[in-house]
């Protein structure tokens, strides 16, 4: 079990390390094209290059940046709506928890990409509205699993709460609650940062991912599977890109429950 | 048993009033005007203005509601911008491929999951599953799809890489075309079926009438699966059911990388050509398919168990 | 008797693993039973009578961190003497049901939630006999019939959870007796049921016995119960057979002072008494045991030599054994 935190970890750290150092990294600058268009691999492109004669490789590289910003910045989104909504939820019940509660089936129930198909179309795809709708989407699950655990530990801090009278509800949660309930959104977080970048991906797949000439790996997937034959590459080297680093931050997240 | 299903069913149709009008409404609050976004950023204010007048978008959005409701429920969705076929035929169509697609894929998942979980004490098998769960979850589909094309259709040539060939054109020919479609859309629903499924196997094999079935002097096999299965299974019929709601709205991903003329193609194709009646009712559909499909899960539910079955 | 007896445990020690230490379940228990006997096994919770059972059922896995070592030799049907022990998960099949036969204590937890009792009897009787599905839809009414349920063939097509509690554990008895066992192991069958409900099923169990020849171990914390059902009793504690006695012998010569505080205990009507007379202190758990006499902390006769070697089972008497150092001193008769 100590392992997949281990590769989780490796992998997202290389990652973050690739997206930091690109420029430095990457043997030539992503957005110049050149009129050797389409090669195979080969010892000057390791990948070779794209249709516009782009080094696939830098590509790569750079658009690990892109894709941790995109990821990241909206799980951190649904996690800062998310959480509050769980936890109070969770924390208050009532008719606040009933009401919570159906919102969020309703979310669950509709499919979280046709959904963010929908408003990235009537608001236009930017880094900016991506990192919006994703989180905008994905909170419902977030509030889901915190509300789950506050459940689970507010029997504890009632106990607690009792010994401590006087002490006001929010002091309670941040004492007692808070806590206990850290290291399942932190776990949540990382779980939600591998979802969030298969959803940008398959969006950028579609064609609404971030415009040119950013190098985006859903969009070079997309380039490269009209032309699998003459380079596999361009479509196989961001997928495998993107299925690493997603299977990267699960494995973090999970091994975190 | 017929009383609760009548009453689950008359639930849903004002569910399914409320989700509509949320979406037309959302919609409508985020667009403003559909004219806008059809017509394109720099389209002059004349156009666009006819463009409302032409397809009503002036109205006030509860009228526009009610007139599309109406018109809906008789079959009418209206006329696609781009083609100016009929919406309604177009859905039509695209809807059974859709289904078809579906069915099998939530099927192949479920027998997967349910059958491989099943077995105790195998740890080489488990091993092995827990891994193509891993797999299934993590993997973006179009990326499994893809390289499953390259793998399949571009080396080895065994199979056709895209499209779609109706039944009538023969058997064999159609389920060829299914066979990589189907496995790229059931990798990640095996995935996380496997883990529900395996969670409530292991909770329901320590509960006590297993123990009266061992000591019974019932094989394994029959213990897993005559005593065990039918029991942890529960869960993941509703699960299903939710996932064969959220598959209504096209496996938008899958369905575009093989090129099947599902309801999800028609969607994609009908961002890039900015086709607001064919959105809007797509999005419909995919609100019917969650109610609807929801809906018989909780019936299956309640025949499969009898402890609600005979209340 | 000069017949050897049909079940003969020997030096039966169970122990298991948890959170990485040892729990010894059961140590060095020995015990023999005859044919058409009643045998029960007394003891409060976590005294190991409930793993006897399930060890000479054979229903303890041996997954790692569990051993299982001593012998149980079986009298089977087939005429051949084998110990359990030794077997394997395929030949173990064979005997459950068919040789040895379990019921347990929560009929309602222990029968399938998704299928008819008829349906979860007529199994049980295919499994042991060729029978098809009318032949064994008859035979599971018979026994129905013959256990006290009325209409058992409207029965037959009932869910567990529409059945009340003793209909319940007629059934589970039907499916025990579906092999005719030749021996029926019941483990706390009566306890999750009201008094009058208990009185039927003993009445039942007492009929079945007389009629099949069967021989029942009786495994309860009710020293009530193996009053009215049982020649022999032995008494666990700790995982440990601490005495051993005929019935006869229980009420008035009992010698371990564990068996005799058992004894005080029981609420009896008429008696002149102020309050149940419970026995100070609790069970110890088996991952931590006193040293020595396992039940030296709780017992009023203890002295330093107790808790300073651990007591064997010595003979008072033929069919009397005891685990304590000073039985010899105690002939206290219990009024």
């Amino acid at each position: 079990m100590g392992s997949r935190a281990g590769i989780g970890a490796l992998v997202v750290l290389v990652a973050c390390a690739v997206a930091l150092l690109a420029p430095v990294l990457a043997p030539y600058d992503p957005t110049r094209s050149s009129v050797f268009f389409l090669q195979g691999p080969s010892y000057a492109h390791l990948f070779g290059t794209d249709e516009l004669g782009r080094d696939i490789l830098s590509r790569v590289i750079h658009g690990t940046r892109t894709s941790l910003a995109i990821g990241v910045g909206a799980s951190l989104l649904a996690v800062v709506i998310g959480a509050p909504i769980g936890l109070a939820a969770g924390y208050l019940g009532g008719r606040l928890d009933i009401a919570v509660v159906q919102l969020i089936d309703l979310f669950i129930a509709l499919p979280g990409l046709v959904l963010a198909l929908i408003i990235t179309v009537m608001v236009g795809p930017s880094l900016h509205n991506l990192v919006l709708v994703l989180g905008f989407v994905m909170w419902p699950v977030v509030a889901r699993i915190v509300r789950g655990q506050t459940l689970a530990v507010r029997e504890h801090a009632y106990i607690e709460a009792a010994v401590a009278a006087g002490g006001s509800a929010l002091w309670i949660i941040r004492r007692h609650v808070w806590p206990n309930i850290f290291r399942i959104v932190a776990a949540q977080f990382a779980i939600t940062v591998s979802f969030a970048i298969i959803t940008s991906a398959s969006l950028s797949f579609l064609g609404l991912g971030i415009p040119p000439p950013v190098p985006d790996w859903g969009s070079m997937v997309r380039s490269g599977f009209d032309v699998l034959a003459i380079n596999p590459a361009l479509s196989l080297a961001p997928g495998a890109a993107i299925a690493t680093l997603v299977l990267g931050f699960y494995l973090l997240g999970n091994s975190g429950k | 048993m017929l009383t609760v299903i009548v009453r689950r069913f008359l639930l849903a149709i004002p569910t399914l009033l409320a989700l509509t009008a949320l979406l037309f409404f959302s919609v409508t609050t985020i667009l403003g005007s559909p004219a806008t976004m059809m017509l394109g950023e720099d389209a002059s204010p004349k156009a666009i203005a006819e463009l409302n007048a032409r397809y009503g978008f002036d109205r006030p959005a509860h009228v526009q509601y009610f007139d599309w409701l109406g018109r809906a429920l008789t079959g009418d969705f209206g006329r696609s911008y781009t083609s100016q076929d009929p919406v309604g035929a177009a859905i039509a169509g695209a809807l059974p491929v859709t289904l078809e697609l579906s069915a099998w894929a939530i099927l192949l998942a479920v027998t997967a999951a349910v059958g491989l979980n099943s077995l105790p004490n195998r740890p080489a098998l488990r091993r092995f599953v827990v891994l193509g769960n891993l797999v299934g979850i993590t993997m973006p589909n179009f990326i499994l799809g893809i390289g499953l094309i390259f793998l399949f259709s571009v080396q080895l040539g065994w199979l056709p890489t895209t499209g779609w060939v109706p039944w009538s054109d023969g058997v064999l020919a159609h389920l060829r075309h299914m066979i990589m479609p189907v496995l790229t859309l059931s990798a990640y629903y095996f995935g996380a079926f496997s883990l529900v499924y395996r969670a409530e196997f292991s909770d329901v094999y320590h509960r006590l009438y297993i123990r009266t079935a061992r000591a019974k002097g019932l094989s394994p096999a029959k213990v897993a699966y005559k005593h065990a299965l039918p029991n942890a299974i529960l869960p993941v019929i509703t699960f299903a059911g939710l996932s064969m709601g959220h598959l209504t709205g096209g496996a938008v991903v899958t369905e575009t990388v093989f090129s099947m003329p599902g309801v999800g193609r028609l969607f994609v194709a009908a961002i890039a050509g900015r086709d607001f009646p064919i959105m809007l009712a797509v999005g419909m559909v995919v609100v019917v398919g969650v109610v609807v499909m929801n809906l018989i899960a909780d019936i299956l539910y309640t025949i499969v168990n009898p402890q609600i079955r005979l209340e | 008797m000069t017949r050897e007896p049909i079940l003969q445990v020997e030096n039966l020690s169970v122990s298991f693993t948890a959170q990485g230490r040892a729990i010894p379940a059961l140590k060095g228990v020995s015990f023999d039973l005859q044919r058409g006997e009643t045998l029960a096994i007394v003891g409060e919770s976590g005294s190991g009578k409930s793993t006897t059972g399930l060890a000479i059922m054979g229903l303890i896995d041996r997954v790692r961190g569990t051993s299982i070592s001593g012998a149980v030799h079986l009298s089977r049907k087939d005429g051949t003497r084998q110990d359990i022990i030794g077997l394997d998960d395929r030949a173990l099949r064979k005997v459950r049901g068919n040789d040895v036969a379990m019921i347990f204590q929560e009929p309602m937890s222990s029968l399938n939630p998704v299928y008819t009792v008829g349906a979860q009897v007529t199994e049980a009787l295919q499994q042991h006999e060729a029978l098809d599905a009318q032949a064994a839809r008859r035979k599971a009414c018979g026994l129905f019939a013959e256990l006290g349920i009325a209409n058992p063939a409207e029965c037959l097509g009932r869910y567990p959870h529409q059945l009340s509690g003793g209909m319940r554990q007629r059934v589970m008895i039907a499916i025990a007796l579906s092999g005719n066992p030749q021996i029926l192991i019941a483990d706390e069958p009566t306890t999750a049921l009201d008094v009058t409900i208990q009185a039927q099923i003993l009445e039942l169990l007492r009929r079945m016995q007389q009629r099949t020849g069967m021989s029942i171990i009786f495994i309860t914390h009710n020293l009530g119960v193996v009053s009215e059902i049982a020649e022999r009793a032995i008494v666990m504690y700790a995982g440990e057979v601490t005495e051993s006695l005929s019935v006869a012998s229980l009420f008035g010569q009992a010698r371990m002072p564990y068996t005799m505080a058992l004894l005080r205990s029981v609420p009896r009507l008429g008696a002149v008494r102020s309050k149940l007379a419970a026995i100070p202190g609790a069970p110890p758990s088996v991952s931590a045991l006193p040293s020595g006499c396992a039940f030296h902390p709780r017992c009023e006769y203890r002295m330093p030599g107790c808790e300073a070697e651990h007591p064997t089972l010595d003979i008072v008497e033929r069919g009397h054994a005891v685990r304590c150092h000073r039985w010899r001193e105690l002939t206290e008769a219990v009024a």
